[in-house]
Order: C-alpha cells, then sequence, then structure tokens
C-alpha cells in the first residue's frame, strides 16, 4: 500500500464564499505548511472549506435548514462571474479547477483522467483533512454507537458497518417475516382441522396421508394397491363412481322445494279473504246512482260557494239563476252538498288504494299457484289439471271483474260461495300431491352406507388438502428457517470479525491518541487514554483520571482537556489512516487553550507531523506571533475581508517585528499590536527559562501585563546571576517609555507614546539576547554540560546559567 | 491506512471468501453472499432481500 504523500502547492479561490476575485494562496514548490491569521470573520474558513469542497464537492458546515450548494457562491459576485476552487499538488496528474455553475447547480472539473477520479473517490473522501472548533467535541459528544460509527469511517471501516448492518437489517426482515408467521399460523390450524375432522390427528408426511387414505378408500369400496401420490389421485376419481348419484340428490332437493311451496300455499290463499269484506263496503257506497252521478258536481259546488260568499249583493243562484230568498239558508245548502260528495269521493278513493292491493294478492296467488304446478309438471307429478285450471281462470276473472266494475263506479257481484269451494278443492289438490311427494323424496334419500361412503370421500378429499397445504407450508418454513439460521451464523460472524478488527485497530489508534493527548496535557495526572469497545456495538473513550477509571471523557476532563483529546484523535487518525494526502488544516481549533498548550500543540506538531503539511488559521494573535517564532520557514499570512474586495492578504515581513517596523513606516498604528507581540515574547522567554510568577487561576494568568512580566524575568536572571540584565539592550528596553506605558491591558494611547520606531529597535536588540538566528529561544531545561550555561536548541546563543 | 492494518473492504474480501467454504453455513447461502459481495450489492438491503427470496422460491 502506498503511503501519503499528497500536498498543496497553490490553492486558488475565485469567488467562493469571503473570496471575491482570484486569491491564491501559494506554498511554494516545496509545499510549505502555512499560518493565516486573520480576526473573526475576516474568511479564513474559506480556505479549509474550499479545500473541503474540492475534495467532497461539499461543505459540511453548509448543511442544514436554509442552507444549500449555491452558497460556496461569494454574495458579491455577478451572475457571469464563476465561483471556483483550484488546487496545484505535487502531483501535476491531480491538478485540477472544480467551477460551481449557478445555473445549472452542478459542478465541473477540468481534470477527468483516471487517476484524479481515483483520488477523490476512492482515496481522499476517507482522509481526514479538517478539523474546526466544531468539530472537535462533537465526536466527543455523540453516543457510543455513533462514536463506532464515526470511528469506522475514520479509519476506513464503512464499508464493514453498512455490510453487517445490511446484513441484520435482512435478518430480521427474514425473523418478523409475516409471510412466515402467516404460513405457522396455516400449519396449526390445518394440524387442528386434521385432528378435529379428519383423522383424529396431525398428519404430516405422505406416507402417512397414503395410509390413512387407504382406510377411506377401504370404507369406498375401493382397495386397489396406493403407493404414491398419483396412486391417490387415480383412486379420488375413481371414488366418485362409488358415491350416491348427484342426479338423485339434485331431485330430492327440488322435491323438498316443491313440498315447502305446497306447505306455504296456505298462507298466501289466506290473503283473499279481505274481498269479501271489501265487497260488501264498496257496494253500499255505490248503490246511490244518482249521488255517484253527481260526484263531478263537488268542485263546481265549490266555485258557487266562493262566488256567494265573496258577492255579498248576489241575490240569484250562480247555478241556475233562481232568486236566492236568503241568502244564508242557500250558502248552507251549496256546502252541505259539497261536503257530501268531498266526503263520497274520499271514500271511493281509500276503497281504491284497497282495491290495488288485493289484485296484487291475487296475482301473488296465481303466480304462486302457477310456479307450483310448473314444478309439478316438471316433475311429472300428478294432478287434477282440470282443477288446477278453474282456479287459475277463476282468479283471472275475479281481477277483470273487479277493475272494471269499480271503473264505472257500478256495483260488484263476486261469487263467494265458488271462491271458497275453488280454494277447498286447491286444498285438497294439495294435500294429496303432498303425500305422493314425500313418498318420493323419501324413496331418493340417502341410505347410512351411503351417508358413511360420503362421509368418507369428503374427508379424503379435505384431509389430502389439509396434508399437502401443510408439506408445502411446512417445507416453505423450512426454507425460511434454514436462512435464517446461515444468515444469524453470518450475521455473528461478521459482528465479531467487526469488533476483533475495530479491537486491533482502536489498539493502534489508541497508542497514538494517548501518546499526543499525554504531550498535551504533561502536568495533568490523565494517561492510559484509550478507545476501548462498549458491548456489541458501541466504542468509548476510556483513560485514568488521577488513577482513576473514567469514562466517557465528559464525566472528569475540563473542556480545554476534552479539546485537546478531540485534537489527539484527529491527529492520530491522521497519521494512521488518511491514504492518500500529506497535508492537514486545522480551523481556530484553540477554543479555551491557555499558553502551555498552544505551545505545546506546536511543540507536537514540530516532533510528530514535520513531514507533514500543516495549514493552521486563527484569530489568535498570540499564537500566531508564537507561531512565527517558532517556524519562520512556514507561509505566514495575514488577512482582512472586506464587502467590496472580499478576502485579502496583508504585505508583511516573515519577523513580525521586522513587519511591525514596515507597518510604522507606512503610517500604520500599531502600538497595540506591539503591545502583543511584546508581551508574548515575554510569555515565551518566561516559559522556557521557568520564570516563577504568583499563581493566577485559569484565563488570568494569560491576561499578565509586560509591566508584571519583565520584573520577574529580571529576578530571575538575576537569581541565576545571568549578566543580561545588566546589558546594555535589555535595560534600554526595560526603562522604555513604551513598556511603562503598556503596563496595562486597557490602554488606548499606545499608538501616542514615545517613539514607536525607537522602540521596535530596541526590541529588535532586546530579543537578540535571548533568541539565536534561527529564532530559537534559550531554554532552562538545555543545560550545557559542566557548564554554568544554556543554550537555544541549536546550540548557537547561550547565556550565562547558574544554578 | 498504513502499512499494517487492513482495509475494511480487504477484511471482508477474505472474510466472504471464506464464508464459500464454511460448513456451517448452507452452501447456496454461501454461494449467493459471496456472489452479492463480488457484485458490491452488499451495501443496501435491497438485493440481499430480493437474492434471498429467490433462494427460498428456487427451493
Amino acid at each position: 500500500m502506498t503511503k501519503p504523500d499528497v500536498k498543496i502547492k497553490k490553492l486558488t479561490l475565485s469567488y467562493f464564499r469571503g473570496a471575491k476575485g482570484p486569491i491564491d494562496l501559494d506554498l511554494g514548490p516545496d509545499c510549505k505548511s502555512a499560518a493565516i491569521f486573520g480576526h473573526n470573520g475576516e474568511g479564513k474558513s474559506s480556505f479549509a472549506q474550499a479545500v473541503e469542497w474540492f475534495l467532497r464537492e461539499k461543505v459540511d458546515v453548509l448543511s442544514g435548514e436554509g442552507v444549500d450548494k449555491k452558497d460556496v457562491v461569494n454574495l458579491g459576485s455577478k451572475d457571469t462571474d464563476e465561483t471556483s476552487v483550484g488546487v496545484v499538488f505535487n502531483n501535476k496528474n491531480l491538478n485540477a479547477v472544480k467551477a460551481y455553475n449557478k445555473a445549472t447547480d452542478k459542478i465541473k472539473c477540468n481534470n477527468s483522467s483516471s487517476e484524479f477520479i481515483e483520488y477523490i473517490d476512492s482515496k481522499a473522501c476517507y482522509d481526514r483533512i479538517y478539523l474546526n472548533h466544531h468539530s472537535i467535541l462533537w465526536f466527543l459528544l455523540q453516543l457510543k454507537g455513533q462514536k463506532r460509527v464515526e470511528i469506522a469511517k475514520i479509519i476506513g471501516y464503512e464499508d464493514i458497518v453498512a455490510v453487517r448492518g445490511t446484513i441484520a437489517s435482512a435478518l430480521r426482515d427474514l425473523e418478523k417475516s409475516s409471510e412466515l408467521s402467516d404460513m405457522r399460523l396455516r400449519i396449526s390450524n390445518n394440524d387442528g382441522l386434521m385432528t378435529r375432522e379428519v383423522y383424529g390427528e396431525a398428519v404430516t408426511d405422505t406416507p402417512k396421508l397414503l395410509e390413512k387414505s387407504a382406510l377411506f378408500l377401504k370404507t369406498l369400496g375401493l382397495s386397489d394397491p396406493l403407493k404414491t401420490l398419483e396412486d391417490l389421485e387415480k383412486l379420488i376419481t375413481k371414488a366418485i363412481n362409488y358415491l350416491p348419484s348427484e342426479e338423485r340428490a339434485k331431485k330430492r332437493l327440488t322435491l323438498e322445494s316443491i313440498k315447502t311451496k305446497v306447505v306455504n300455499f296456505k298462507l298466501v290463499v289466506d290473503k283473499i279473504k279481505p274481498l269479501k269484506s271489501w265487497e260488501e263496503k264498496y257496494n253500499a257506497l255505490v248503490v246511490d246512482k244518482q249521488t255517484i252521478s253527481k260526484l263531478t258536481l263537488s268542485d263546481f259546488l265549490k266555485s258557487a260557494e266562493k262566488i256567494v260568499t265573496d258577492d255579498k249583493n248576489l241575490n240569484s243562484c250562480p247555478l241556475c239563476e233562481q232568486e236566492i230568498k236568503d241568502r244564508d239558508k242557500f250558502l248552507k245548502q251549496i256546502i252541505d252538498r259539497y261536503k257530501k260528495y268531498v266526503e263520497l269521493r274520499t271514500q271511493l278513493s281509500d276503497l281504491g288504494t284497497e282495491l290495488v292491493i288485493i289484485k296484487e294478492d291475487i296475482i301473488k296467488i296465481e303466480k304462486e299457484f302457477s310456479e307450483t304446478i310448473t314444478a309439478y309438471k316438471e316433475n311429472k307429478i300428478a294432478y287434477d289439471e282440470k282443477l288446477a285450471d278453474d282456479f287459475i281462470n277463476l282468479l283471472l276473472s275475479i281481477r277483470t271483474h273487479l277493475s272494471k266494475q269499480f271503473d264505472l263506479r257500478e256495483a260488484i257481484a263476486v261469487d263467494n260461495v265458488k271462491i271458497e269451494q275453488s280454494l277447498v278443492d286447491i286444498k285438497k289438490l294439495f294435500a294429496t300431491t303432498k303425500v305422493s311427494i314425500q313418498s318420493e323424496i323419501d324413496r331418493l334419500a340417502v341410505t347410512d352406507d351411503e351417508k358413511k361412503k360420503q362421509e368418507a370421500f369428503q374427508k379424503l378429499i379435505r384431509g389430502k388438502d389439509l396434508v399437502l397445504a401443510n408439506i408445502s407450508y411446512r417445507k416453505q418454513v423450512k426454507t425460511y428457517e434454514e436462512q435464517i439460521a446461515g444468515m444469524r451464523i453470518i450475521d455473528a460472524q461478521i459482528l465479531a470479525l467487526q469488533n476483533s478488527s475495530l479491537k486491533e485497530v482502536l489498539n493502534v489508534l489508541s497508542a497514538d491518541i494517548n501518546k499526543f493527548f499525554c504531550f498535551l496535557n504533561q502536568k495533568d495526572k490523565v494517561k492510559n487514554v484509550r478507545l476501548e469497545l462498549k458491548g456489541e456495538e458501541g466504542i468509548e473513550f476510556n483513560l485514568d483520571f488521577y488513577d482513576y477509571a473514567a469514562s466517557p471523557p465528559k464525566k472528569y476532563l475540563s473542556e480545554s482537556q476534552q479539546n485537546s483529546l478531540g485534537i489527539a484523535l484527529f491527529l492520530a487518525a491522521v497519521k494512521k489512516f488518511n491514504k492518500v494526502n500529506k497535508f492537514f488544516i486545522l480551523d481556530d481549533v484553540l477554543i479555551s487553550f491557555d499558553r502551555n498548550y498552544r505551545m505545546r500543540l506546536l511543540e507536537l506538531l514540530e516532533t510528530e507531523f514535520s513531514d507533514y503539511q500543516i495549514i493552521l488559521l486563527t484569530h489568535e494573535i498570540y499564537w500566531y506571533q508564537i507561531i512565527r517564532r517558532k517556524f519562520p520557514q512556514w507561509v505566514l499570512k495575514e488577512i482582512y475581508w472586506s464587502f467590496d474586495n472580499g478576502i485579502q492578504f496583508k504585505d508583511e515581513h516573515p519577523d513580525w517585528i521586522e513587519n511591525l517596523g514596515s507597518k510604522h513606516k507606512k503610517g500604520e498604528k500599531i502600538g497595540n499590536e506591539l503591545r502583543i507581540g511584546m508581551e508574548g515574547l515575554l510569555k515565551e522567554l518566561c516559559i522556557n527559562l521557568e520564570v516563577r510568577l504568583p499563581y493566577r487561576a485559569g484565563d488570568e494568568n494569560e491576561r499578565r501585563t509586560i509591566g508584571e512580566l519583565f520584573p520577574y524575568l529580571t529576578y530571575t536572571l538575576q537569581s541565576k546571576k545571568s549578566p543580561i540584565k545588566d546589558d546594555a539592550h535589555y535595560k534600554a528596553l526595560e526603562v522604555s517609555n513604551f513598556i511603562v506605558t503598556c503596563s496595562s491591558h486597557d490602554n488606548p494611547d499606545l499608538d501616542s507614546s514615545a517613539d514607536l520606531g525607537d522602540t521596535i529597535e530596541k526590541l529588535k536588540k532586546f530579543r537578540s539576547l535571548f533568541l539565536c538566528s534561527k529564532m530559537e529561544s534559550v531554554k532552562k531545561s538545555l543545560k550545557i554540560p559542566g557548564k554554568d550555561k544554556i543554550s537555544c536548541k541549536c546550540g548557537e546563543l547561550a547565556i550565562d546559567w547558574k544554578e | 491506512m498504513t502499512d499494517e492494518l487492513k482495509s475494511g473492504h480487504e477484511i471482508l474480501d477474505d472474510y466472504f471468501k471464506k464464508l464459500k467454504t464454511d460448513p456451517t453455513v448452507n452452501e447456496s447461502l454461501r454461494a449467493m453472499m459471496f456472489e452479492l459481495w463480488e457484485q458490491k450489492k452488499l451495501s443496501t438491503k435491497t438485493s440481499l432481500s430480493r437474492a434471498l427470496d429467490e433462494l427460498r422460491k428456487k427451493k
């Protein structure tokens, strides 16, 4: 496997995030590391996001609600401006420019070589290249299951996690299959049916089915050999001929039906009874023919009543024009006549309604009778045909007579005696035929022997269907169960494989995490940091905190310790698992880190990652100054941003003091920067010479002023009998107006204090007392053996130092 | 990835090669799983579930 070796020579951003016109971060042909300083909001992260977008075509922080792909475009760009990121690598085959097309929402790339595609799709995507202050703690705060997923991603084990997930999920589906449960239920139901209704027990195989079927066939009178299911099918076909005739059964059912009709006919005939009373009522009403004939006068009388009522002066009848002598009497006569006719019409109307029902009942009797007689004929049942015809004709003639007489309002003369006689005759006819029908039904009835055969045949068929269905279901269930058993083995094997592989990797990774964490936390009694498997599916950090086992780390570790753990994990992953890239980016990772941590982080990078290309982005001016001094060979940039011009680099000299001198000559205000630089230099010297200072907690320790640091440095030099404190350059700075003026952090008048140009010169000379030409500081820890001297790392500079 | 550790893909590749001859697992299931792995169809459930269905139907 090849070792990672890809580094960046140049990164170019055009209209990407904070960058407006093209801006190059030129890291030189030897792919230098870089430190970029910029205050918050000046666009530092645009460089990190540009690399992320170039490699993955997305930016993690640009996801979620209200954010989309288009947000990589610089807000101040025009529609015609192309948003792009270009990278020149140390391998020219990987050089490419990726551009975002706003109109199509697509990303195009000018390098389509297979080497580039493989680099992007199969290698770079797995590398850890970017850590920012958001993501440092993110991993630590995840649940153990999610930590496992994330660690799998870091170490390139997503395949194992994905495959195991697929297998586990498919296995769950198999185990919970509704088809499987349904088949198991059917088997159970069928076994129950076999026991209760067919065999008295559950039959589960073909030999037993044949054995049981042979017994049923014997009942049917068949003793042919039965060795296979084909034999059984043939014998079932044959057995049908041994059953009672189907035709006989059908005929018996028909006769039963006719018998029911005959029995029910009496109920139907009863419907004719109301005819007689209706006839009497009707005839009583129409007997007064004169009144009936004047029924039409009712409307006429109603009109006359209205005329007489309305016209008070009327003196002759509106109908006959005779003189009206007594108006009230006349009106009463009209109303009485009118009421009589209306009442008569109502009675006739009611009788008409009743007649409709009576006629419908007669039609029903005709229909029922005709159907019964037709069934008699079809089934060759003997009956008195004349009697039947007379009855039908009688019913028809009654219906016709009723309709005709009612329409004419003439009296009805139904021969009720004849009707009664006819009904008696019909009842007799049915009684006679009912006996012969019953006799035929009895003749057609199934014998006990036939019943046994029928039952045996039914059980033969039912049993065969149930047993064969269960054999089929059992086979399918067995297939399911075999698959489940096999998948369980595979699932368990892959889980074991996943955990054993992970354990091996975690041990390797943990060794570096522990090493880096302990390097960053030298004075803390936190040790033995390692990632361990938790249960079957989880991973968690474990560590010894003052000899107490601590897991998860957030239980005991401070925020800065957790941060350093996050950085240690990232760096260990970079070192162990990056496939191709020999560079990484740390974007403002110093949240809550004090000065000691910051120095140690730089030392860690120097010690363990000297062959890596590192891009540090920071808004911490102190740290940036330290980086400048520690890594003068790096590309060091300060940036600023404006909406109109986007991100821009400041021109600067690699040496911060020289840089301030240039700024001062240009007339820029440098008072505050000079104070910060001076403080940084003094703090670095205090650390390296182990100057003892009064204890201060937390951030207060960081807030020591030049006025505090200088006396303690002087005291230490004095106690170590170092003559430097008496050096003219040392004294010149110690008593300068600038030092006196900036003894407080909150001093707005630094730029007006004394001559800053003179102070810069004094500062350079002061620095040269402690730092060699390679900007390495003398250190108390670098004691020259046998001499009362300490030196810088390279040995170029030494100072007197007597313990 | 460093030299001393195998990648996830390599680990799985070794596993599925061994599975092909694992007598504790049904032969047709072993063959099916190996084929799916070779065809890179084990990263989602769809293909596996379908293949299991077909295998049951064949029986």
